[in-house]
């Protein structure tokens, strides 16, 4: 269990040591237990970022995970297993937000469920609502293709070779994008650290 | 030499941003574990389409809400009434906006209750402060006795706390009438609630949902007066007394 990356539990650094350690057509090997519990919180996370609402992110993961259950024995192992699954996902919430009425409101409100990590107290829980709240609204100052690579790269520490492969572009694309997102993104968060210090000076 | 910003990179304050935003979005190992059993099930019959992972959670998920809106409420009482807030995250939490703009909408009243507004000191005329630094933990949650165990003056703050929950459960249910209810009960059981204007919140709404306008204007007029600053006054604009 402890071979395959952690991504629900540690950093997003660390498990991907351990991944690229690990011999691709070896993954089949392993069992969907591990696989699932390793890389549940990377899906989770994915389908949050992307505005799936809150009450349809667990069918949405389910989904992903049943593709890939069905899909595992094909798996050749030319990607990454994270990256293999990341295509999964953002295939399956592709369809899912292609709905019309399915993609989150930008005022819903956060699901306190998720912001209860073990061990945290309840100013730490309040501190990762507005964390989340103020997230989503930089990541909608982004546009679709700037979001996804934003998220992929940024959030989930994908290499921009790994998502050029997910999303079936050059890596030279993902730059590009990449770049015009963090520029963004951090005169977002320049701009409300500003008006944090404005309303408490 | 300063060093220049460069947006091939992300900022110190954006990265923390997303350190803390990731944390929050990490399900831990129960809801991984209620997942994959979810899953099994669905697999076990075959078929995607009758998969319903988010059933299969409902249950624990109240339960935790339930908890964590307890929680939310005594970190307001704490940072309200001067009680220090963790500094873990301190860096981020500077970052971070007073008041959450995007908290508008049908959830007006749940918006007050767990708002990462929490210092607004002239929200309303405070008794002395409650003491709530033994915050409740996840391994331990017992907030009832942590509560009343630190301070003898908040003695009946559990019930306080739980009677307005469920005055807010009941308007996120949609049953206005009972929601008014509780919230008149709650402000009869402890009129000097410090989550006054919460209680109040949940009155104007229940009242607007009721088609009690008339009532629900006096209400909110009286709210804005004693509350010129809480965040509460931007939720009522969401609400039949909005103007």
């Amino acid at each position: 269990m402890a071979s395959l990356p952690t991504h629900s539990e540690g950093g997003a650094n660390a498990p991907r040591a351990n991944e690229t350690a690990r011999a691709p057509s070896a993954v089949q090997a392993h069992n969907f237990r591990e696989i699932h519990d390793s890389y549940y919180g990377f899906v989770w996370r994915y389908a949050a970022n992307h505005r799936v609402p809150q009450m349809a992110i667990d069918d949405v993961v389910q989904e992903v995970f049943v593709v890939a259950h069905h899909r595992l024995s094909s798996f050749e192992g030319r990607s990454s297993l994270r990256t293999w699954l990341a295509g999964i996902a953002h295939n399956v919430v592709r369809a899912y937000l292609r709905k019309p009425g399915n993609r989150q409101s930008a005022n819903t409100d956060i699901d306190d469920l998720q912001l209860l990590a073990p061990g945290s107290n309840p100013a730490e829980a309040l501190e990762r609502k507005a964390a989340l709240e103020l997230l989503h609204r930089l990541l909608d100052k982004l546009s679709d293709a700037q979001r996804e690579v934003f998220i992929l790269c940024e959030i989930e520490q994908l290499s921009s070779v790994e998502v050029a492969d997910v999303l079936g572009t050059n890596e030279n694309t993902v730059r590009t994008r990449l770049f015009a997102a963090r520029k963004i993104f951090n005169a977002g968060a320049a701009r409300a650290r500003a008006a944090q210090k404005w309303q408490k000076p | 030499m300063a060093k220049t910003v460069n947006d091939t990179e992300l900022r110190p304050v954006a990265r923390d941003l997303l350190e803390t935003a990731r944390l929050a979005q990490t399900p831990n190992a129960a809801q991984r574990e209620r997942a994959y059993q979810a899953l099994m099930a669905g697999l076990g019959g075959g078929s995607i389409g009758g998969l319903k992972a988010s059933s299969a959670t409902n249950m624990a998920s109240t339960a935790s809400s339930i908890w964590l809106k307890w929680a939310a409420i005594a970190a307001i009482l704490g940072a309200v009434g001067g009680t220090a807030i963790g500094a873990k995250h301190r860096h981020t939490a500077a970052l971070l906006p007073t008041v959450a703009p995007t908290a508008t909408g049908s959830a007006a009243a749940d918006t007050e209750l767990n708002a990462p507004n929490i210092d607004a000191p002239d929200a309303i005329p405070l008794p002395a402060a409650p003491s709530i630094s033994a915050a409740p933990s996840a391994s331990s949650p017992a907030p009832a006795k942590s509560a009343s165990a630190t301070n003898p003056a908040s003695d009946d703050l559990a019930g306080d706390v739980s009677l307005l929950h469920q005055a807010l459960a009941a308007s996120h249910a949609g049953n206005a009438a009972h929601a008014l209810e509780l919230a008149q009960k709650h402000a009869r059981l402890y009129p000097n609630s410090r989550l006054g204007v919460e209680r109040s919140a949940i009155e104007v709404r229940s009242l607007c949902a009721l088609g009690r306008a008339a009532e629900a204007r006096k209400l909110a007029a009286r709210l804005r007066a004693q509350a010129p600053n809480s965040p509460v006054r931007a939720a009522l604009e969401e609400t039949c007394v909005g103007r």
